[in-house]
């Protein structure tokens, strides 16, 4: 049941076409809608509202429900090194939604801001031989503001830290309760001389904004809300664009194109409607909010005989400098049930690694987080989250599960990662998705010092199961990334049109009337949790591209 | 599961299969709960598309990958009907591998014997051998889904898989203390 809309005529040239609605596309769409401009959002998923999200951890999380089918359906394929064939594997590498509210409805909640390190460490610690490791072209006081506009108009609980980066305004929520597994980090961090603080969450610890409270339900990572209390752009931004009159939000419409005029300016975009007919939409300015890793495809997909290499692509750069932020965990298991199904995924952090130490080694940083992970969901957790040194079948098996999937908590550790030419974004030469466009191409291998860092906190991680007096505690794995829902980095922006594509107003160097606001605009990834930083961005690119537009700059 | 349980299961098959099948086909998740039993049982008096046989003896590996004792296992939660249906639907393409499987495994046992109709310890003893192999890494997946995930999928019956865990995941709100460690910690902060 989708919601009456106005519909714009593909023979009107509507102010801003936006491919994407989710973290950076739902507030474009918002902010540039009530501003008074006409826009057509393109979401390549349905439109499905927050009553239609399910706990069916089989269909949501295996078999790719919100993700559009996930891997054989989107045909996206993998490789580590640029000598090898890519292949499709059974996760997709890309891991986001395709969904009204994109991956602003799937994602955990969790909601950094960055420190004003975050966008000077090039300038810090000097360069970094072989990466392309660089200064933002604005600072953490030029977003601050907008990170405040997203705390309240999007909605987000928490406390401030001992060492967060200062904010204008506090919190417009407390924080959300304190879980099993957050009493025993802070437990196990006191011992050792750590702070473990708040984290703050997309996620609403009381009503705001005619919306209700977390339920505690459990279902956040990789789930719809469906209380709509996870502040997604489908909840918080997409009802008042389209209570404007001026936007209207096209689902099921997979863009493949983006049409440029015999100036070279953008024209509108081309895509496959509902019916798999092939359709144009004229606007007078198109914006690329489609993730860090579609977004660079569709511009690669749009290459021309004037262009190539892909649209807005003097630079190179388009679909290169690809980062995750690393991950390691170790689980523990205690001696009560802690039901850390229960709720949301985290409730403490350690922020105390965050910065880079030269006495390491290693270029780095990073924050840790305790959460439910593998015992959120009774699937994810026979399939992953068992220890490594006991049987995998048989009645010991069973009697471990049971005993264990109530008292069993991980500390993830999220880090840093270096943005390198190896890493990005290409379109595969065979495969094709659902639609018959060429296949989202991965090919990424982590710095050493990524994943040095990431050996490094999972040092502490186990520190702190030790220290907090876990029966049992062990180290996943830690290896080369296979993908990620972190896809930053590959449109950057920067002054300098020969190292970046977009400058610090998301306008594209080579084409006027194109932006580009997402994960793609990353110049460093942060510690993790990037989605908040994705949200001030796109308010800030608004607030500019709106300027612009009223004084007929675009 | 007695007979009467099963004829009454037979009934709603056939009487609210049309019905089911266009709510859930509006994509209606708020009658899923609602139909869910049903389109269970709807699956569970026959298979779709593994033979009596080869189902005896796959259902026989699941119930030694999750045994039955004093709590549910594999056998109580209907898992093997879970993995007709996969094998019907979303995995139709791993469906041959299944049968060359069983048939590799009743071959390696010999003497016109099948899997089924082992002692216990006998078919410990032929699993390790293939513990290694795609064929039983892929029933230990489908053993998984099937005994975990909401019962529309065919298995997980009556939730006795997410009994066996503690995991009341059907409860869609919940107030803190959420567990043992936080029972003190929350008083003060979100009063």
């Amino acid at each position: 049941m989708s919601v009456e809309f106005p519909q714009f005529k593909l023979s009107d040239e509507v102010d801003f076409a936006i491919v994407g609605s989710g973290s950076a596309g739902g507030i474009l769409a918002k902010e540039l809608s009530t501003a008074g401009f006409s826009v057509v959002v393109f979401e390549q998923g349905p439109y499905r509202k927050s009553y239609e999200f399910t706990d069916d951890e089989l269909g949501v999380h295996f078999y790719g429900e919100l993700q559009g089918g996930g891997s054989r359906a989107n045909g996206q394929t993998f490789r580590h090194d640029e000598a090898d064939v890519a292949t499709v594997s059974q996760r997709q590498p890309a891991d986001y939604a395709q969904t009204v509210g994109g991956s602003s409805v799937h994602f955990t909640g969790n909601f950094w801001r960055f420190r004003e390190i975050d966008f000077v460490e090039r300038s810090a610690l000097g360069t970094l031989s072989g990466t392309n490791f660089a200064d933002w072209p604005i600072t953490y006081d030029e977003l601050e503001p907008y990170y405040t506009k997203v705390d309240w108009e999007i909605g987000i609980s928490g406390a401030p830290g001992p060492n967060d980066a200062p904010r204008s305004k506090p919190f417009p929520l407390p924080p959300i309760p304190c879980h099993g597994s957050g009493v025993l980090m802070e437990k196990g961090a006191k011992k050792l001389g750590l702070t473990a603080q708040v984290e703050p969450h997309a996620i609403l610890s009381k009503p705001f904004n005619g919306r209700q409270a977390c339920m505690h339900c459990g279902y956040c990572m990789w789930y719809g809300c469906k209380h709509g209390a996870k502040s997604s752009t489908l909840v918080s931004m997409i009802p008042l664009a389209e209570a404007t009159g001026r936007c209207e939000i096209r689902a099921n419409s997979a863009v493949f194109r983006v049409e440029t005029k015999s100036d070279g300016k953008a024209a509108g975009v081309s895509y496959f409607d509902p019916d798999g007919n092939e359709r144009m939409q004229r606007a007078k300015a198109v914006i690329l909010s489609a993730n860090g890793a579609e977004t660079p495809r569709l511009l690669l997909m749009s290459s021309s005989e004037r262009n190539p290499d892909g649209l807005a692509n003097s630079s190179g750069y388009v679909g290169r400098n690809l980062m995750f932020n690393a991950h390691a965990a170790a689980n523990g298991v205690y001696e009560h049930p802690m039901n850390d199904y229960k709720g949301v995924q985290v409730s403490r952090i350690i922020h105390d690694f965050y910065e880079s130490d030269p006495k390491r080694g290693f270029y780095g940083g990073g924050g840790l987080d305790a959460r439910s992970l593998f015992s959120a969901t009774p699937i994810f957790f026979a399939m992953a989250g068992m220890p490594p040194d006991g049987p995998r079948w048989g009645k010991a098996f069973k009697d471990e599960m049971a005993h264990n999937f109530t008292r069993q908590m991980s500390i993830v550790a999220s880090t840093t990662s270096l943005p390198l030419d190896r890493n990005n974004i290409t379109l595969d030469p065979e495969s094709k998705d659902r639609w018959g466009r060429p296949a989202l191409r991965m090919t990424y291998r982590d710095h050493d010092d990524d994943l040095a860092m990431a050996k490094f906190l999972q040092d502490r991680a186990v520190e702190l199961h030790d220290a907090a007096g876990a029966d049992k505690f062990w180290r996943l794995p830690i290896g080369p990334a296979t993908g990620s829902a972190h896809l930053l980095g590959t449109c950057r922006m920067g002054d300098d049109p020969a190292t970046s594509v977009v400058d610090r107003y998301h306008r594209s160097h080579d084409v006027p009337n194109l932006f580009i606001c997402d994960g793609s605009s990353f110049v460093t990834s942060g510690r993790g949790q990037p989605t908040m930083t994705i949200m001030a961005l796109a308010f800030r690119a608004a607030e500019h591209i709106a300027r612009a537009a009223r004084s007929n700059e675009i | 599961m007695n007979e009467r349980d099963l004829s009454r299961r037979g009934f709603l098959a056939t009487s609210a299969s049309g019905v089911i099948a266009k709510l859930l086909g509006m994509g209606l998740p708020a009658f899923s709960a609602v139909v869910e039993t049903a389109h269970a049982a709807q699956r569970s008096n026959r298979f779709q598309v593994l033979t009596p046989a080869v189902a005896e003896d796959v259902a026989a590996i699941t119930e030694r990958i999750l045994p039955s004792d004093d709590t549910p296992g594999a056998k109580e939660a209907g898992v093997i009907y879970f993995i007709d249906a996969a094998l019907a639907e979303q995995m139709s393409g791993q469906l041959p591998m299944v049968q060359s499987g069983v048939a590799d495994l009743n071959q390696a046992i010999g003497g016109g014997q099948r899997f089924v109709s082992l002692a216990a310890e006998a078919q410990d003893r032929f699993l390790t051998e293939i513990e290694n192999s795609e064929f039983f890494g892929f029933i230990w997946t489908l053993t998984m889904f099937g005994m975990f995930s909401v019962p529309s999928y065919g298995g997980n019956r009556r939730y006795v898989g997410w009994e066996l865990l503690d995991f009341q995941g059907l409860q869609a709100a919940w107030t803190h203390p959420f567990g043992y460690y936080d029972r003190d910690i929350n008083a003060e902060q979100t009063s």
